[in-house]
């Protein structure tokens, strides 16, 4: 991990209008370390597309800079779960979402917190990846969860507000609120546009598009 | 693992959003109170909490219920659990973005404050506050992050008690007390927050938390005031 003496601010590299701090911490947007992290949650109906906002355009911008795409499926605890058939994608199919995802990486929770027993820990080290784009549904469940449980294990999060659905609509600025507490308790919050920008201009990664990750869980 | 002597168990109690348990009955037996981070450093003066500059009177307000709760779950024979959360004194278990963070707000994790070094093991500031204080017999987890799973033996304890029912109480809702009953219930423990025994540093934001917990007919588990559970325990 890099050591940053916060004195050589000169340096930092950052992605504008984050809060509560110039995200990411250490000032190096590296590409090839970034993975964009779409939270989803399989077995429920998925939100509309216009509740994802600027995911579509996020992923597409990310996937030309060189940031890998990682798929993260969530799902209720083993117990809750429903029968197999009573699936959303068994039932209508993947969503719009899920079939123009084209994941560079796919790991597949058991419960809501995308790194309960799955294989996504060691595909991110695998892959270098220490930096997380936290978008998806449902906020409040699992990409929360899987934010909350990154943030412990090291990996420094930006949840990108406008790429994100709740589930509840008016939990939304707590969901927020709660994460930029205590001077970022989970990470910081910031807007797809503002990365977008941040990744034109950081250096591209030249590995990313050679990388051949294994796509089961 | 079987419990073969004859032990009292006691009615499901009004929670939101379904009576809890949802197998019927509390068999202290297989239940286990879980008290997290109620620590100097987050509910005490001059602790990390309080160097932020939040209100203590909102993490402090669960502290006489859980005491209260406390004595009875102990009464009841519940497996009593309290959590820390902190890192060692050469704060290698410090991840370093936690570190720079806590600096950017003028508390860095393992800095000289009031209360001692903040956030590290063996501090005043580190220590569980008087009032629900652990005693004898009780486990205490050690953590590093603020899901209490997370790095420590919490889940095989719980495995090798034969605990599956889960009743937490502590600070703060909306971060430890949260992502602990998230991977408590990700991992199939039926869980329980007492509402009065917990508190955030944002009033909203612990409303929040406790809110979501209860969606889609109870995604995290239930929520119910202690008076509740301490009715059914007959108190």
């Amino acid at each position: 991990m890099t050591q940053l003496s916060t004195s050589f601010d000169v340096d930092r590299s950052t992605v504008a209008g984050t809060r509560p701090y110039a995200w990411p911490w250490d000032g190096i947007i590296d590409c090839s370390k970034l993975g964009l992290v779409v939270v989803q949650a399989p077995d429920s109906p998925p939100p509309a597309t216009e509740q994802l906002g600027s995911l579509p355009a996020l992923i597409e911008s990310a996937r030309r800079a060189g940031v890998r795409i990682v798929q993260v499926d969530t799902q209720p605890p083993f117990q809750l779960r429903m029968p197999r058939s009573e699936r959303t994608d068994d039932l209508v199919g993947p969503s719009p979402l899920r079939r123009s995802l084209r994941p560079d990486i796919v790991a597949r929770s058991s419960g809501w917190n995308g790194f309960f027993e799955s294989s996504l820990d060691s595909k991110l080290r695998h892959a270098s990846i220490t930096h997380l784009l936290m978008t998806g549904y449902w906020l409040e469940i699992g990409v929360h969860s899987t934010m909350r449980a990154g943030n412990d294990m090291g990996y420094e999060c930006l949840l990108v507000e406008d790429a994100v659905a709740a589930f509840e609509p008016s939990l939304t600025g707590n969901s927020l609120s709660s994460i930029e507490m205590s001077g970022g308790i989970f990470g910081a919050i910031g807007n797809a546009a503002a990365v977008v920008e941040a990744l034109a201009a950081a250096p591209q990664s030249s590995q990313s598009a050679s990388v051949q990750l294994e796509k089961q869980s | 693992m079987t419990i073969e002597t004859a032990v009292q168990t006691y009615p499901a109690i009004d929670a939101k959003p379904y009576s809890w348990p949802y197998d019927g009955k509390i068999d202290p037996a297989h239940t286990a109170m879980i008290n997290i981070d109620w620590q100097v450093d987050f509910c005490g003066e001059g602790g990390y909490v309080d160097a932020m500059g939040y209100d203590l009177s909102l993490t402090r307000a669960g502290l006489e219920p859980t005491a209260r709760m406390l004595a009875a779950a102990r009464e009841a024979g519940f497996m009593i659990i309290h959590t820390r959360e902190g890192h060692r004194p050469d704060l290698s278990d410090l991840p370093p973005n936690k570190k720079w963070r806590s600096a950017q707000i003028g508390a860095e994790i393992g800095s000289l404050g009031p209360c001692g070094r903040i956030l590290t093991r063996g501090e005043p500031g580190w220590e569980i506050v008087d009032e629900v204080a652990p005693v004898e017999g009780e486990y205490i987890i050690d953590k590093p992050g603020k899901g209490a799973f997370y790095a420590t033996d919490l889940d095989l304890l719980l495995r090798n008690h034969g605990i599956t029912h889960i009743v937490l109480t502590g600070i703060t809702t909306d971060v430890c007390v949260h992502t602990t009953m998230r991977d408590a219930n990700d991992r199939g423990y039926e869980c329980l927050l007492l509402t009065d025994c917990t508190g955030a540093t944002d009033y909203g934001n612990y409303e929040a938390a406790l809110k979501m917990v209860t969606m889609q007919g109870g995604v995290f588990g239930a929520i119910a005031p202690s008076s509740s559970l301490l009715a059914s325990l007959g108190k």
